[in-house]
């Protein structure tokens, strides 16, 4: 059996559209992954790796992998710079497609103007919490980052520099839990990954940069991998742990940071300097994602993530995987579209694989 | 007489019965082995679909052959019957221990575990199970960390009493372990509903057992900076997650690898999503320590797709061969021992098995003899790429080195990708040579590069517990000292040949690495022969 003349449709090609994509053209389906951004690979392609004497399985290094998989499949075509704009048809459905403004765009050859899909999987992932709004001078203030920040600087340079003049921090901070767990802009959700994310990051720019103190402020700590006890251990060697969300953030003249939080142990309000300050900003529903469930007819869940397709809680031929369901790792998405993709198979099959 | 069938499924909850499933409803022949029921301390009664041959109350105690062709022992009882399998999937499900010794207590009357409270509420009512406005601890994780879906079964168990009975209910727990879907709201509600939580770092709450049963907590809220006392009608303890005893044997049988914790996939993101080190092997939740029941079904089927892309042949595209020169084959047993995805077969000779090999190139690259060849890879093209070193063979001033790169093409390969995607150039004089995996190089390639006249030799290869071939880039690393012990003996300057680690997203960092060895050995100076 195989699924030739099947044509399926990824939308997003991050780590889970690439990895359901591959899986896909294994069985001969002629797949059309999209992505509204120029370049493949989401989020986790501008990761660094985490590695300090040996891999700390952040999976970083699986996203270049699974490119490289996916640009090898004669069957499987890239299309950047597009978004859906419009779906019809019952069965078989007929996308139109537009630029997205992202750049690439329509460029002669390779950008259809509607496609025709068999399935449908959506992988769009997530957006990362814009911190501005919070009084920590994100936006404002050059050496107050998102966790997406450093973490662009720290893959094209190696190293974490403060922005305002270069220098390598020597006291940093990790703020956690900006923008999830936070009830008050109806966030009511862990997202998961930036524990682990924040923490493995400490790890590596102390083991790049010597000397550099870090104080790590948190509500509760998030397992991750497997062997999690040992590394969280580990880190709390070298890692100033504070029971406490910081309530402001305000810039010393030398470009510095004083941040104001409720000491746990002194049960006072207190004063920290830091040299750089990197917030882990939360992972969010992307905003285009209301926009696309109407276009192809999906549902949301409440907090606007895409709603799991099992139970046919979807449109029959439509999926979603990933992210695009709720904050996860690189290997959870990676499980996910694989799940999907099974799924996928399937339906496109009329239940049978053989 | 060998009875065949496609799969071989092992695991006696859940999970194995979703494969079970999943696989008999795609026409696939499964032989399902699940050990004496009383093992699994969360199997519920399982009704296998039609098709599945359930061999209940039995083991595996023996497997030969390689994947398409696994010749298997079963034992039911102490009756051993033979059958051929094409692929297996290890599916058992994890063991929970009850968490007592970390809150020193004891099981009692009041004093339960969570699996046993949610079996007793399977069957009768909420009410009847807890007496009226009964206080109910909760203990969940205090000097070690509760595993997320542990959290998750106990904060739903809470929501639940403090909602639809009349229990006063109090969650103490160190890091509160809210990562599984829903579980924030699901804490947010409980508290809502007067759920009270308790969260504490080092000082840990303090027990006591009072005259008439109840137990009594002594701890400290550090968020009033008060201390409290609760006297405890019911406490519900939590559980840990382990490795089922069984895999410990079964990966003994089926020689797969383990991570430090006793599941079967080695803790290496090229395992993902349910490969083991031998290719038709494949291991699913419990076994590989997911843990939750919509996580378990997915798991299943995520699994059963793998199975039958691989039955199908539709996991990779081409089989590379590799041959085992006979004549040149002194039996030393070296590939067979260096194969880490046990694809050597010895017996009547060394052969390589093409179903089960994964291409890494240890073996040819390991042999003393040099008796194994790779179609379309390895030796022939790596010694071809080396002559073709480029560079300045005038060796003007400045000097600029010859340097051969050794690289594997799962690290170094893509992160170079990834250097020019960047924008990256590399220097002048540098030649890449490209390989399967960092332990396809032999010390012969690493000294042939100098015969080659490069100046310099550096040898990428994946971090230690990165590479897919698991032992590839530690034998990288040897081979690299090696060589530069041959080197010393040879009065050549050691440093002239070094190893590094890096991972496929690396860009800069490969063009630092780079930049810095050519740096080195610009001051070392040409090669004098």
């Amino acid at each position: 059996m195989n699924l030739k003349g099947k044509q399926g449709v990824v939308i997003g090609a991050g780590v889970a559209g690439l990895t359901a994509a591959a899986a896909l053209s294994r069985w001969g389906v002629q797949v059309w992954l999209i992505d509204k951004a120029p370049v493949i690979g989401g989020h986790a392609i501008q990761f660094s790796c985490k590695a300090i004497e040996g891999c700390v399985q952040c999976g970083a290094c699986q996203v270049h992998e699974r490119a490289q998989q996916v640009s090898r499949q004669k069957n499987i075509t890239f299309v950047p710079g597009a978004r859906i704009v419009r779906s019809r048809g019952n069965g078989r459905l007929e996308l139109t497609l537009a630029a997205s403004g992202q750049g690439a765009g329509q460029s002669a050859g390779r950008f259809p103007d509607t496609l025709n899909a068999d399935a449908l999987l959506v992988t769009t992932g997530f957006t990362v919490y814009d911190p501005s709004h919070k009084p920590y001078g994100y936006g404002q203030f050059a050496n107050v980052l998102t966790n997406l920040d450093a973490e662009r600087i720290l893959h094209a340079t190696g190293a974490l520099a403060r922005p305002s003049d270069g220098r390598l921090p020597r006291r940093m901070a990790f703020i956690q839990c900006v923008g999830s767990r936070d009830h008050r802009i109806g966030h009511d959700w862990c997202s998961k990954i930036c524990c682990g994310s924040a923490l493995r990051m400490a790890r590596l720019v102390q083991s790049r940069q010597p000397g550099t103190a870090v104080t790590f402020f948190y509500i509760d700590v998030q397992s991750f991998g497997r062997q999690f006890q040992a590394i969280y251990d580990g880190c709390r060697e070298r890692i100033r742990t504070v029971r406490a969300i910081p309530a402001d953030i305000r810039k010393t003249a030398d470009d510095d940071m004083q941040v104001t939080y409720f000491d746990p142990q002194d049960r006072n309000a207190t004063d920290a300097v830091f040299d750089l300050v990197v917030l882990s900003a939360g992972l969010t529903p992307t905003a285009d994602n209301a926009v696309l469930a109407s276009v192809l007819g999906m549902r949301l869940l409440e907090n606007g993530f895409f709603c799991p397709h099992d139970n046919d809680t979807q449109p029959p031929g439509m999926f979603a995987a990933g992210a695009a369901l709720g904050p996860m790792s690189i290997a959870e998405s990676i499980d996910s579209a694989g799940k999907a993709a099974f799924d996928m198979v399937r339906y496109l099959d009329g239940g049978r694989l053989r | 007489m060998t009875i065949y069938s496609e799969t071989l499924v092992i695991g006696s909850g859940p999970c194995a019965s979703h494969v079970a499933d999943n696989l008999a409803e795609q026409g696939i022949g499964v032989t399902w082995v699940t050990g004496n029921v009383t093992d699994a301390v969360n199997t519920i009664a399982l009704q296998p679909p039609a098709r599945v041959n359930r061999v209940q109350g039995s083991a595996l105690v023996g497997c030969q052959g390689q994947a398409g062709s696994f010749r298997i022992i079963l034992d039911q009882g102490g009756v051993r019957t033979a059958h051929g399998v094409a692929s297996i999937i290890v599916a058992e499900e994890a063991l929970y221990l009850p968490n007592f010794s970390e809150y020193g207590l004891q099981a009692s009357r009041r004093v339960v575990t969570l699996s046993a409270i949610e079996a007793k509420a399977r069957d009768v009512a909420l009410e009847s199970l807890i007496p009226p406005e009964a206080r109910v601890v909760f203990l969940n994780g205090w000097r070690r960390d509760s595993h997320p879906a542990i959290a998750a079964r106990m904060l739903a168990f809470c929501l639940r009493l403090q909602k639809i009975s009349t229990a006063r209910t109090v969650f103490m727990t160190g890091n509160l372990k809210v990562s599984m879907d829903h579980m924030e709201a699901c804490c947010q509600a409980a508290k809502a509903a007067g759920a009270i939580f308790v969260k504490f770092g080092d000082r840990v709450p303090r027990m006591a057992m009072l005259d008439d049963t109840r137990v009594q907590i002594d701890y400290h809220d550090e968020t009033s900076g008060m201390d409290f006392r609760v006297s405890a009608d019911l406490v519900i303890v939590d559980e840990t997650v382990h490795a089922h005893p069984s895999l410990a044997g079964i990966a003994e049988i089926l020689r797969l690898e383990r991570d430090a914790t006793g599941f079967l996939q080695a803790d290496n993101v090229h395992r993902l999503s349910n490969s083991t080190n031998r290719r038709g092997v494949f291991v699913a939740g419990g076994s590989r320590a997911v843990a939750g029941a919509e996580q378990q079904k997915a798991d299943a089927g995520q699994v059963a797709l793998q199975v039958v892309e691989f039955l199908a042949g539709r996991d990779r595209e081409s089989l590379r061969t590799v041959d085992i020169d006979q004549g040149r084959c002194a039996r030393c047993l070296t590939c067979y021992r260096l194969c880490p995805y046990m694809a050597i077969d010895i017996s009547p000779r060394m052969t390589v098995v093409a179903q089960a090999c994964q291409s890494c190139g240890l073996c040819a690259a390991g042999c003393p003899n040099q008796a194994i060849r790779m179609s379309d890879a390895g030796v022939p093209e790596a010694i071809e790429a080396l002559s073709r070193i480029e560079g300045n063979p005038a060796r003007s001033v400045p000097f600029t080195p010859r340097l051969a790169i050794f690289g594997c093409n799962r690290s170094a390969a893509l992160a170079r990708e990834a250097a020019f995607a960047l924008g990256h150039k590399l220097s002048a004089g540098v030649t890449f040579v490209e390989g399967l995996c960092g332990g396809s190089f032999s010390v012969n390639h690493l000294l042939k590069a100098f015969e080659a006249d490069a100046d310099g030799v550096l040898l990428l290869s994946c971090h230690e517990g990165n590479c897919h071939s698991g032992t590839g880039t530690s034998h990288a690393r040897k081979r690299c000292a090696e060589a530069a012990k041959a080197l010393s003996w040879a009065g050549v300057e050691p440093q002239r040949i070094h190893y590094g680690t890096l991972s496929a997203s690396m860009g800069c960092e490969f063009v630092q690495v780079v930049d810095d060895f050519v740096t080195r050995i610009a001051a070392l100076g040409p090669l004098t022969r």
